[in-house]
């Protein structure tokens, strides 16, 4: 088992570093320092292996401790000025409960799981199935329990638990784990199918337990748990799990399920790709859709060139591209609509609300963000035109680019302008009716539409700018990846943050419209050259 | 000497370490199929993707002689057959064409209208106006030849382009780059022998990172195969998707 604990580690080992080569040969100054780094390693050996084992645990740290941050800290601390911090124990209990010895060893089976180190070794090298996916997933288990009781013992710190008792509950989770693994074995002996792969179901399960777990602690009534009866309750859950892993040991099949579940078409030997795929099924297009009229030539007959093309672009896309605005649009004006009936008809809150659209104004920098289609355009864009037309040589000159980039940019605009618009609209409806003046309230509204127009501008800006995609599907461009990830990051802060005084409103109007004229000045200059297939 | 040449004189390229180029100079002549023969990995793709434009080569220069007057080749004058056609496909055949028609108006003499040219290629009416998505590989390769047909760059590349049609369009395809050859620069890349022999007048032989032209008496050499392979076993080559 050791050994091929040992060759599975070396050979992740080398896919992780290989990566890792990879993705530092694209990213910006620092690939140059790599440009003559090849993949042949020399053999590092145990080295390699070290290597290995540190990244898997580095990652799991992470993994195990944001998991638990998110999960039970960042409710706890909300609760945390509404309750006095030792009264914060049976939220605590109620929260591990729920969250982690229940619904933990339901959706998170581990066993089965496909996975490329595991179609490599037991598919490609032919290891003993039983022997590897044991050696694996006991490592990977004694490294969560570990990683689970630092976790969980400062969370014991602060509350003043037991750090034993809590050792105790992590141990007994991790046990309960091993009968669901049971239940995923037994159910393909039963019936070839698995049950980890039941995403439904789990999804069920999850959102039930994540509601059993945290409707009652936001509403301050948690079950009155007290240690020993948690203590008694996960100790029967990890009785059960050692009873299992009885019939685990005797499972037959092993080499059978590993076989069927690393299967090549859910896997594929890239596994990103089949990702990327699947993240572009929601603009495919269905050509059973259109009638005969609709494809018989006349359509749009007195537009020429690129204006043709993209009339005949979001025209084919109108399903993928205007649903989700005509849904936006309902949405908002449904509840702009109650929100209405609500301040006319209980007048007490309306001083609350205008509170908090003064307080939290920012808010609507993540609202826009979210709200904004032109990522799904743009995925469009790429996917069903450009990929293919950017192959040619007329379609990359500078004229091309910037006509299309034009056309493009007017419709994403347009069709986020509409609910942004709407928006506006309620807010200096519903705000005037609580009572705010028009000049507090309509730089609100001037904010959204701003922030609106931004969005489709730096999406499509970044489109033609990084062009991230490659022909594989993939996202090549490291930058992309960062840049999206600082945009998410900065719009989700803006939710936590209270609105600075109103005349940095201003400052915020200025600066995302100087953005949005950079953003526009920089296509127009470097996007004929960046804007290629990789 | 003919009216056009495309000069290629010293084109270098590398990934990484590796030169796939090393030092490729050829004139390729007006009027004549040339077929580009090499190993898996000689750098065929890489050598299409220099001229076209996709890559951008490390050294040396690709030029067009006509009437004695040189210019570098530029992404416009170059139609390049993917293996693979790739086209929009949320039009229809016809829609495509004729948007192609508008952005290339400049390009294109007048003279044919968007239905003749589908005569041309033996596209029914039925299928002009269905969406590229449902079309066949050979009807997507019908597509991009008529692309040729109608913009009519000096030179066109074609990267393996018959292999995976049915004979039916492969014989058609063959009459019409027939057809066509005399106005343009024609080459095409392929590890068919019997292909390059049947319909190239020239044969190529990409090895070691350079071109060289095969005599031309070889090619009815009833020895021809055996002395080709000799030819481009001469080096070991290990470069991947060069």
């Amino acid at each position: 088992m050791l050994k091929t604990l040992k060759f599975s580690y070396r050979l992740k080992a080398e896919m992780n570093l290989n990566s890792l080569v990879y993705f530092l040969k694209r990213v910006p100054i620092i690939k140059h320092i790599f440009r003559n780094t090849g993949y042949e390693h020399p053999k590092f050996g145990s080295l390699l292996i070290a290597l290995g084992m540190i990244y898997q645990i580095v990652k799991k740290i992470v993994g195990v401790g944001v998991t638990a941050f998110f999960l039970i800290g960042m409710p706890l601390m909300m609760r945390a000025d509404a309750v006095v911090i030792n009264q914060l124990f049976p939220y605590f209990l109620h929260l591990y409960l729920f969250l982690y010895l229940f619904a933990g060893p339901v959706i998170n089976m581990k066993l089965l799981e496909a996975n490329r180190t595991r179609f490599i070794c037991i598919k490609v090298f032919r290891l003993d199935a039983k022997s590897f996916i044991f050696s694996e997933y006991i490592t990977g288990q004694i490294l969560e329990v570990i990683l689970e009781a630092i976790t969980f013992s400062i969370f014991a710190g602060i509350l003043g638990i037991s750090k034993k008792a809590m050792l105790f509950l992590v141990l007994m989770k991790a046990l309960f784990k091993l009968f669901f693994e049971m239940l995923d074995l037994v159910w393909y002996q039963k019936t070839s199918k698995f049950l980890h792969q039941k995403t439904v179901m789990m999804l069920v399960i999850g959102v039930i337990l994540g509601v059993a777990g945290y409707l009652p602690v936001w509403q301050n009534r948690p079950l009155p748990l007290t240690m020993p009866i948690m203590i008694a309750v996960a100790g029967g859950l990890g009785l059960i799990g050692i009873l299992s892993s009885i019939v685990m040991w005797r499972y037959p099949l092993y080499k059978e399920a590993a076989l069927d579940s690393n299967l090549l078409e859910k896997l594929s030997v890239s596994v990103e790709k089949t990702k990327a795929e699947a993240a572009f099924q929601g603009v495919k297009i269905d050509e059973k859709s259109y009638t005969k009229e609709e494809l018989n030539g006349r359509l749009y007959e007195d537009k020429k060139g690129y204006e043709y093309l993209n009339a005949l672009f979001f025209r084919r896309h109108r399903k993928q591209l205007e649903r989700p605005v005509k849904i936006e649009t309902i949405g908002i004006l449904v509840i702009g609509i109650g929100m209405i009936v609500a301040l006319l008809w209980f007048p007490a809150i309306q001083e609350r609300y205008t509170m908090l659209l003064r307080r939290y104004y920012l808010s609507f920098v993540f609202i826009m963000y979210v709200l904004s289609t032109a990522p799904k355009a743009t995925k469009a864009l790429f996917y069903n035109c450009d990929i293919s037309l950017l192959r040619y040589g007329f379609y990359k000159e500078k004229k091309a680019v910037l006509s299309t980039f034009t056309e493009r940019l007017q419709n994403i605009m347009v069709a986020n302008l509409i609910p942004a618009s709407l928006l506006a609209a309620m807010i200096i409806v519903t705000a005037r009716i609580s009572g705010m003046s028009l000049w507090e309230v309509i730089p609100v509204g001037i904010l959204i539409l701003v922030l609106s127009i931004l969005f489709s501008v730096h999406n499509l800006f970044l489109y033609y700018i990084l062009q991230p995609y490659t022909t594989e599907l993939d996202i090549k461009n490291p930058l992309f990846n960062i840049v999206n990830s600082v945009t998410y990051f900065i719009s989700y802060l803006t939710l936590q943050i209270e609105g600075p005084p109103r005349a940095a409103l201003f400052v915020i109007l200025f600066l995302t419209i100087f953005y949005i004229g950079a953003a526009l000045i920089s296509v127009y200059r470097i996007a004929p050259k960046t804007f290629k297939v990789k | 000497m003919s009216e056009m040449q495309l000069q290629l004189s010293h084109l270098k390229k590398s990934f990484d370490q590796k030169a796939v180029l090393k030092d490729a100079n050829f004139s390729f002549e007006k009027g004549k199929i040339y077929g580009l023969l090499g190993r898996n990995g000689a750098g065929k793709t890489t050598l299409f993707n220099c001229l076209a434009g996709e890559l951008k080569a490390d050294g040396g220069e690709a030029t067009l002689v006509e009437a004695g007057r040189k210019r570098r080749l530029t992404a416009n004058e170059v139609g390049y057959v993917f293996s693979t056609a790739i086209l929009p496909e949320f039009l229809t055949g016809y829609e495509f064409i004729k948007f192609y028609m508008d952005v290339n108006q400049k390009r294109i003499q007048a003279g044919r209208t968007i239905d003749e040219y589908f005569e041309l290629i033996k596209m029914n009416e039925e299928d002009r106006h269905s969406l590229i998505k449902g079309y066949s590989h050979g009807m997507k390769n019908k597509i991009q030849m008529l692309m040729f047909l109608i913009a009519k760059p000096p030179v066109i590349l074609l990267d393996e382009p018959l292999t995976s049609l049915d004979v039916v369009v492969a014989l058609e395809m063959k009459h019409l780059l027939k057809d066509i050859k005399k106005d343009h620069i024609i080459i095409f890349s392929t590890h068919i022998l019997q292909l390059a022999t049947d319909l190239c007048d020239e044969i190529v032989a990409l090895s070691d990172g350079e071109l060289e032209l095969l005599d031309h008496e070889m090619l009815h050499d009833s020895h021809f195969e055996e002395k080709l392979v000799k030819i481009l076993s001469e080096e070991d080559i290990h470069v991947k998707n060069a």
